[in-house]
């Protein structure tokens, strides 16, 4: 394979570089750097200033208000957005649920809720993950009984990420009992999380942020035309939506630009050190962050361009991608010396005043570190991934 | 008995408790320690304590690691007593180190700058001579236990060499910003603006090195602690929870990954038992070992305790749950007396150059 970027795609990296000279107001830009979690307001006025351009979904079909860039294109200008320091926008409407409306829904459905997914009126969760179902994803028990034109839903999730955040969450429930989740027990619900029946609890997690929660559900009637598609069809759509997640999941545009800023960090911390950081050793670990992000980045690439579609290479990417993740937060935190065992709160990341004040670049190392921890965790975690290679790819 | 007592402690009230407060810090604790005569274990006798030894503290130390218990013990107790036992004019510090003993005073150590990077001589604070006395002038940064600290010892220059002093909290140039560290322990930086000082040590570079010296080991013995709690707990964990219709310990992948963590905790009893048994050797046959052992800790509780977290899925992720605190610890021992960066340096220096 040979890839080399076009004149033509240069042309366009330039034209989206320009177009987004000071479009990121600056402490947004901060925030994005420092934090682990945006801010809902950051994600709302972000998603609005991308949705006048044309560009909330640079990703989807024209026709639903997307770009119809190519994937290369996408990529380009994700890499973009990334090095400006952009919010990365809320995943679940734009990047999960939008396609699936647009791919398995009603032509109702699309007029609905697909408006509002771009402009960021409507936030998005996902609720599959439950207190006994999480690797085992297709033993969850949350029920949707049909009476009449309603389903009920009773039950609980857990883990669900932004639902503090979102005004509607899709989700996976059982509609049938009598046959196996995977064929035809399961089926995707829209719900509107301003319903009564719906009670969500935060979950603070080890970096003291907030970005979980658990949703419980009692007795939450939704009208059946809220299913997804067709009923019983629930666990073949998640698998359509793990498969579109399995070249973004591997977030190469943010871990390019947060090894640029990893670098100069270095150098920086260099600088001052004075001869007391192991320089050799430094180099030695951004060479190998570096080596790895490119391998990453040219795997991800022959998947934009049509490579292998083999379902081992998404688990294969996700296991480099989250590994990544975590050696470039662990090498920022050793960098910084003793500062990385502070707590910096969120009015420290906002006042920026400390006493003897450390460089912009120290408040909220140590928070991201920890919460990176979750990357082998989540979106299917590392043990699972490797069960997937080993029977995908070699029958084992 | 000492070791039973200090486990019952930890997993009575004093243990871990999870909380949404900030710092976590209790005075009713400390008075307890004291009661048990805890705080007296590291002074020597003729300054009035038990003349206790390393292998004393780190039964302690490694029972607070398990019950994850935050306290002051190895700043105030260790260190401090320990160089104020020491100091050139014991009397003019009898009365502060005797109550350190009794659980009246704290005393935080300020040696690191922000380019010291735990070198103790590579500071820019300096002492002057000033009217009835002596000033300091710099900045200290991550001041372990600082923010509740009602003295401080503080590392400084004078004609080139490493002097020790101690100061008030309520000295004139003072200023401290308290904050606290990842771990929820107590912490600060100083800011010295001609602030007055009295002398501990005039030659401090040596005794400053000893003393940190047996507090790393103290961690690497609280991160054993930690270790074996995280993994104790983990391996309960596997046991109990189901998916796919079957245990998480039916799954080889996550035993031997347990098993795994225990040959880390192994690997680490031994490096604390040698450093241990050196600690009052001479200074190259002691700082070897000590810094092997906290290098130890370090690697291998990044592993274990990271693990723990691993295995346990989306829950070992909570701040309710304990698992995150043992590994949060185990990050913040990894960089409070040196940190890997700087430990392995030391140990080369130790052993592979000349004096
Ligand atoms: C920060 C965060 C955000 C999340 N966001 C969302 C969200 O928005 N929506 C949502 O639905 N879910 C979300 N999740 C949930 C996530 O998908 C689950 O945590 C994940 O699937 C693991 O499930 P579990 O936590 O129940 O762990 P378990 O499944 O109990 O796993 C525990 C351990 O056992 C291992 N294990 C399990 N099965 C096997 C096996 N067969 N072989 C070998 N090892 C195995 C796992 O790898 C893990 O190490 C989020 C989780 C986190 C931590």
């Amino acid at each position: 394979m040979n890839l080399q970027f076009s004149d033509e795609d240069e042309r366009f990296r330039h034209s989206i570089r320009d177009a987004l000279k000071d479009l990121v107001p600056p402490d947004m830009a901060r925030r994005t750097r420092q934090g682990v979690h945006p801010t809902k307001a950051d994600l709302k006025a972000w998603n609005r200033i991308m949705y006048e351009r044309g560009w909330a979904a640079a990703h989807w079909p024209k026709e639903y208000g997307g770009t119809g860039w190519s994937p290369l294109h996408v990529h380009i200008f994700e890499e973009e957005l990334a090095a400006v320091d952009a919010p990365f926008l809320s995943y679940f409407g734009l990047r999960l649920v939008g396609p699936l409306i647009f791919t398995f829904g009603t032509e109702k459905q699309k007029k609905q809720y697909i408006p509002d997914i771009l402009t960021g009126d409507t936030f998005w969760c996902q609720g599959f993950s439950e207190p006994s179902s999480g690797s085992d994803l297709a033993s969850l028990r949350t029920t949707a009984v049909r009476e009449g034109d309603e389903y009920v839903l009773n039950g609980q999730k857990i883990w669900t990420t932004e639902a503090h955040y979102a005004d509607k969450m899709f989700c996976l429930a059982r509609t049938n009992t009598e046959v196996p989740p995977q064929k035809g027990g399961l089926s995707f619900l829209m719900l509107p999380m301003d319903d009564p029946g719906i009670q969500v609890r935060p979950i603070i997690t080890i970096d003291e942020g907030h970005s979980v929660n658990e949703v419980f559900f009692e007795n939450v009637r939704v009208p059946v035309t809220n299913i997804i598609g067709e009923e019983g069809r629930g666990w073949d759509y998640a698998k359509f939506l793990l498969g579109n997640e399995r070249v973004t999941n591997a977030h190469v545009p943010r871990a390019k630009r947060d090894l640029v800023l990893l670098k100069q960090m270095a150098e920086t911390e260099l600088r001052n050190a004075n001869g007391t950081l192991d320089e050799d050793d430094v180099r030695r670990r951004i060479a190998k962050i570096e080596i790895d992000l490119d391998g990453l980045e040219w795997a991800v690439l022959r998947e934009v361009i049509g490579g292998s579609r083999s379902p081992a290479i998404a688990s294969a990417l996700k296991i480099v991608a989250s590994e990544l993740q975590q050696h470039m937060a662990e090498l920022a935190v050793d960098l910084i010396g003793a500062r990385g065992r502070v707590y910096y709160d969120e009015a420290d990341l906002e006042r920026n005043d400390l006493a003897a004040s450390p460089p912009e670049y120290v408040p909220g190392l140590a928070a991201r570190q920890l919460f990176l921890r979750a990357t082998t965790i989540y979106a299917g975690s590392n043990e699972i991934q490797r069960g997937i290679i080993a029977k995908q790819q070699f029958g084992l | 008995m000492l070791k039973e007592s200090a486990e019952r402690f930890v997993s009575g009230e004093a243990g871990f408790q999870h909380t949404r407060e900030g710092i976590r810090f209790s005075p009713a604790n400390w008075k307890t320690m004291a009661d048990l005569g805890w705080l007296l274990l590291m002074i020597p006798e003729e300054s009035g304590g038990l003349g206790g030894g390393a292998i004393d503290a780190a039964l302690l130390t490694e029972s607070f690691g398990r019950g994850r218990l935050i306290t002051p013990y190895i700043s105030t107790a260790v260190v401090a007593a320990g160089l104020l036992a020491r100091a050139d004019d014991f009397s003019t510090h009898s009365a502060l180190l005797e109550s350190i003993g009794t659980g009246q005073a704290l005393v935080a150590l300020a040696t690191e700058e922000s380019s010291s990077r735990y070198d103790l001589n590579r500071i820019t604070t300096a002492a002057k001579r000033a009217a009835g006395g002596f000033t300091l002038s710099g900045e200290k940064i991550v001041v372990q236990d600082g923010a509740i600290a009602g003295h401080f010892l503080v590392s400084a220059l004078l004609e080139g060499k490493t002097t020790l002093w101690v100061v008030d909290k309520d000295a004139a140039g003072l200023t401290r910003r308290a904050y606290r560290t990842i771990d929820r322990a107590p912490a600060c930086d100083l800011s010295f603006a001609d602030t007055p000082a009295t002398l501990v040590l005039a030659d401090a570079a040596a005794p400053l090195e000893r003393a940190i010296d047996q507090a790393r080991v103290l961690l690497a013995a609280e991160a054993l602690g930690c270790m074996e709690a995280a993994l104790s707990i983990t391996a309960e964990y596997i046991k109990t929870r189901t998916q796919f219709g079957r245990t998480l310990s039916s799954f080889q992948t996550l035993t031997h990954r347990v098993a795994d963590c225990y040959v880390k905790c192994e690997q680490l009893r031994s490096a604390l038992f040698r450093a241990l048994s050196l600690i009052d050797a001479e200074p190259r046959a002691r700082g070897a070992p000590a810094s092997a052992a906290l290098i130890t800790a370090i690697e291998a509780g990044e592993f274990v305790c990271g693990q723990a977290i691993q295995l346990h899925g989306g829950i070992g992720m909570t701040e309710e749950y304990v698992v995150g605190h043992y590994y949060k610890r185990i990050r913040a021992i990894g960089r409070t007396y040196g940190d890997l960066a700087y430990l392995r340096r030391r140990y080369i220096d130790l052993t592979q150059r000349s004096a």
